[in-house]
């Protein structure tokens, strides 16, 4: 069933079927939040609200304006950013990467060490993903981590496929022209290798 | 992940990116290598799920109250509030109950039981918890033999070697209930149990014949194996909200805002009038039980001063049946709750299988004497099917009326009827199931004791079973599970005339899952 007839059931009162909106998209926006937060219990509260709220406003919900995966990521992405503001009210934050610091429990002094699953690859990943604005950021792990394809991605950020494309390609150059010269010297020395 | 997709996306918008293959590609390999594991549980799945359903629900029963009558939608609870001490305290705790409680926890209304399908298994391992701990296995091999460490006590429940062989049990009887052989001129209500050992034999047509019918009539079972397991969607909760108010108003001297996150999950009202009600709502069983308020109804003149009252009842002395229901009936009308999912109602009667052997009754002289209270069941059935208990008897909405004065001392077993359901592997084997059922069915290991000296005989017949839901009880992560499992209910068809033997049905669960509980 496409979701906007499973819409239309909702927006009909048969609210039941929002769980096949669920079942479909639980998945998704769980690890679309994870990657966001580096922590699986605030994840874990993040999603059960951004479903909460995706239930009770399903009514409210118009299809002509856009697709129902773009309206739940907006609900992820706004939710998550609340959440970040709880902890850092002056900065300006969307997520972890930009906070600088992983995420703590609400209402409690935020523990950098603790409060965070997996620490070491964030620390890995950051000298490719660190640098980045954080839409870039967003298609990259959302491409590659993800796997979602280009349309999903722009349904996903309310753009278009062609310019989630164009970043990725311009995150990739960029990151490639980043490379440190040691690397660049030993793949072109094996790339010689390979070839001869 | 399919790398050459990623770099065939690339190149049509960088095609100067080509050249440097290696290095995009060494880019795509660490990230993916460094992609951490999110960690999604499937039961954080399992449980958002139900709940999202779980509110689904109450806010379809908004819309639906909202639309039927807008303006009293909360009228089968507004009587609580009658005369109930300050009239600040009352506004204040209805607009609580108006404002806090979600509506859906009330939708006993619901005149549609509802069933959401689930995958298979969706509800995970059915083992009864000390099972699941035990390492017992589930699924395909459910069917295989019990652990080692509990084989002693399933051969009694199997009736080791032989299927035939008796059990050895306690003559069934419940609490407060006379057990055993009556003894002419003794009292009828002994206080230890007579040891009788039971041998069931079954009479029926074949049982491979009925769970081919289940199979021919699709009455749940198909191609696959399975059969749907249900699981009634309860659990909830009300904000602690305005009720903080409330309880700061008592001078508990209690600082509420040091606790965090506190939900509501049961309240209780009562009637501060003669004769009144105490009403038991728990959101998290999402049920509601009403009983008297008996430190109202003791102080009611007629009954203080009427040794009438107080005078054990004969069976002649009983009101007629028509005159208990109606009285039921007239309770559950007057008070507006809703009958929509239970069948006509029947008065249990059990206790007259104690009086039917009793040798003394109906004289001065009697021992056992009829019930103050009978009890009437609105027999549930969700989905066509009749729900029983474990104990084999009917599972429904229970209203027990005072035979003195035809009053409802208390109403049970009111709870919302929304359900989830999954199909699980069933029992096709036939001659298993014969012999579960000749060992005396579901929870009979209960029941199973070692034979005495003088032990007696009794034989026991089991006609053609049906196909019915059974409510089982499961527990798992510190939270119970109301289920309902397919089962086969054997009606026994001759049973001892001169013992105290309560049982009418043997009940063998069809899911494998729940036949290696036994």
């Amino acid at each position: 069933m496409e979701d906007r007839e499973i819409i239309g059931q909702c927006q009909k009162g048969e609210l039941k079927q929002f769980g096949l909106l669920y079942d479909k998209y639980a998945k998704k926006i769980y690890d679309f939040v994870y990657f966001k937060t580096w922590h699986k219990e605030t994840a874990e509260d993040i999603v059960s609200q951004v479903f909460m709220k995706g239930l009770e406003s399903v009514k409210k919900f118009d299809p002509d304006k856009g697709t129902f995966s773009a309206w739940l990521y907006a609900i992820a992405r706004n939710t998550v950013i609340d959440y970040y503001r709880v902890k850092k009210a002056d900065v300006n934050i969307e997520d972890v990467w930009d906070l600088g610091l992983p995420a703590g429990k609400a209402g409690e002094h935020v523990d950098l060490d603790s409060a965070i699953d997996a620490r070491d690859t964030l620390e890995k990943v950051k000298k490719y993903l660190g640098k980045l604005e954080p839409t870039q950021r967003e298609i990259v792990i959302m491409r590659v981590w993800q796997e979602m394809p280009y349309e999903e991605i722009a349904e996903a950020l309310g753009k278009s496929a062609e310019s989630c494309r164009m970043s990725f390609s311009r995150v990739m150059a960029k990151l490639r022209a980043e490379m440190p010269l040691l690397e660049l010297i030993i793949l072109f020395a094996l790339w010689i290798f390979k070839k001869y | 992940m399919d790398i050459q997709k990623i770099l065939n996306d690339l190149y049509a918008m960088e095609p100067e990116l080509r050249s440097r293959e290696q290095e995009v590609i060494k880019i795509i390999n660490e990230l993916l290598a460094s992609r951490p594991d999110t960690k999604f549980d499937e039961k954080f799945r399992l449980a958002l799920r139900e709940r999202l359903l779980t509110r689904a629900n109450e806010l379809e029963a908004g819309a639906r109250l909202a639309r039927a009558r807008p303006a009293r939608r909360f009228q089968p609870l507004s009587w609580l509030f009658i005369g109930a001490g300050a009239a600040a305290s009352v506004l204040l705790v209805f607009s609580f109950v108006k404002n806090n409680i979600r509506p859906g926890l009330f939708d006993l209304k619901n005149a549609q039981t509802s069933v959401t399908k689930l995958a298979d298994n969706a509800f995970g391992n059915l083992l009864l918890e000390e099972k699941a701990a035990a390492g017992a296995t589930a699924g395909p091999d459910a069917a295989a033999p019990a652990p080692a460490q509990k084989q002693e006590k399933r051969e009694i429940a199997l009736g080791s070697p032989a299927p035939s062989a008796p059990v050895a049990a306690y003559g069934r009887g419940s609490a407060g209930v006379a057990t055993g052989i009556a003894e002419p001129g003794k009292t009828i209500a002994p206080d230890y149990p007579v040891y009788d050992v039971y041998k069931y034999a079954y009479k029926g047509e074949p049982i491979m014949e009925i769970l081919k019918q289940v199979q021919d009539d699709n009455g749940g079972q198909d191609d696959s194996g399975t059969m749907q397991v249900l699981k009634r969607i309860k659990g909830g909760d009300a904000s602690f909200g305005q009720l903080s108010s409330l309880l700061s108003g008592a001078r508990l001297g209690i600082d509420w805002n040091k606790f965090s996150g506190i939900k509501v999950q049961n309240i209780s009202f009562s009637e501060n009038r003669d004769r009144g009600y105490s009403v038991y709502v728990d959101l998290n069983e999402s049920s509601v039980s009403i009983n008297q308020n008996w430190s109202n109804w003791t102080r009611s003149s007629d009954m203080v001063v009427s040794p009438e009252y107080y005078k054990p009842l004969r069976v002649s002395d009983l009101p007629g049946d028509d005159k208990i229901i109606a009285a039921a009936d007239k309770f559950l009308r007057d008070y507006g709750i809703p009958t929509d999912s239970y069948g006509p109602p029947e008065i249990q009667k059990d206790w007259l299988i104690g009086y039917g052997v009793a040798a003394v009754k109906d004289s001065g002289t009697a021992e056992y004497y009829a019930p103050d209270s009978l009890t009437v069941i609105y027999p549930l059935k969700v989905e066509g099917k009749n729900i029983y208990e474990e104990s084999g008897y009917k599972s429904g909405l229970s209203v027990a009326v005072n035979a003195h004065g035809l009053t409802v001392q208390n109403v049970y077993n009111l709870t919302s009827q929304q359900y989830e359901s999954s199909g699980y592997a069933a029992e096709k084997d036939a001659s298993r199931l014969q012999k579960l059922a000749e060992a005396g069915g579901w929870r009979q290991e209960f029941y199973a004791a070692e034979q005495g000296p003088n032990a007696r005989v009794v034989k026991i017949e089991l006609g053609t079973p049906s196909v019915e839901l059974v409510k089982i009880w499961t527990y798992k992560d510190n939270a119970s599970q109301e289920l309902l499992v397919p089962s086969l209910i054997f009606p026994i068809t001759k049973k001892p005339t001169n013992a105290y033997f309560y049982q009418k049905n043997i009940i063998v669960p069809l899911i494998k899952d729940i036949l290696t509980n036994f």
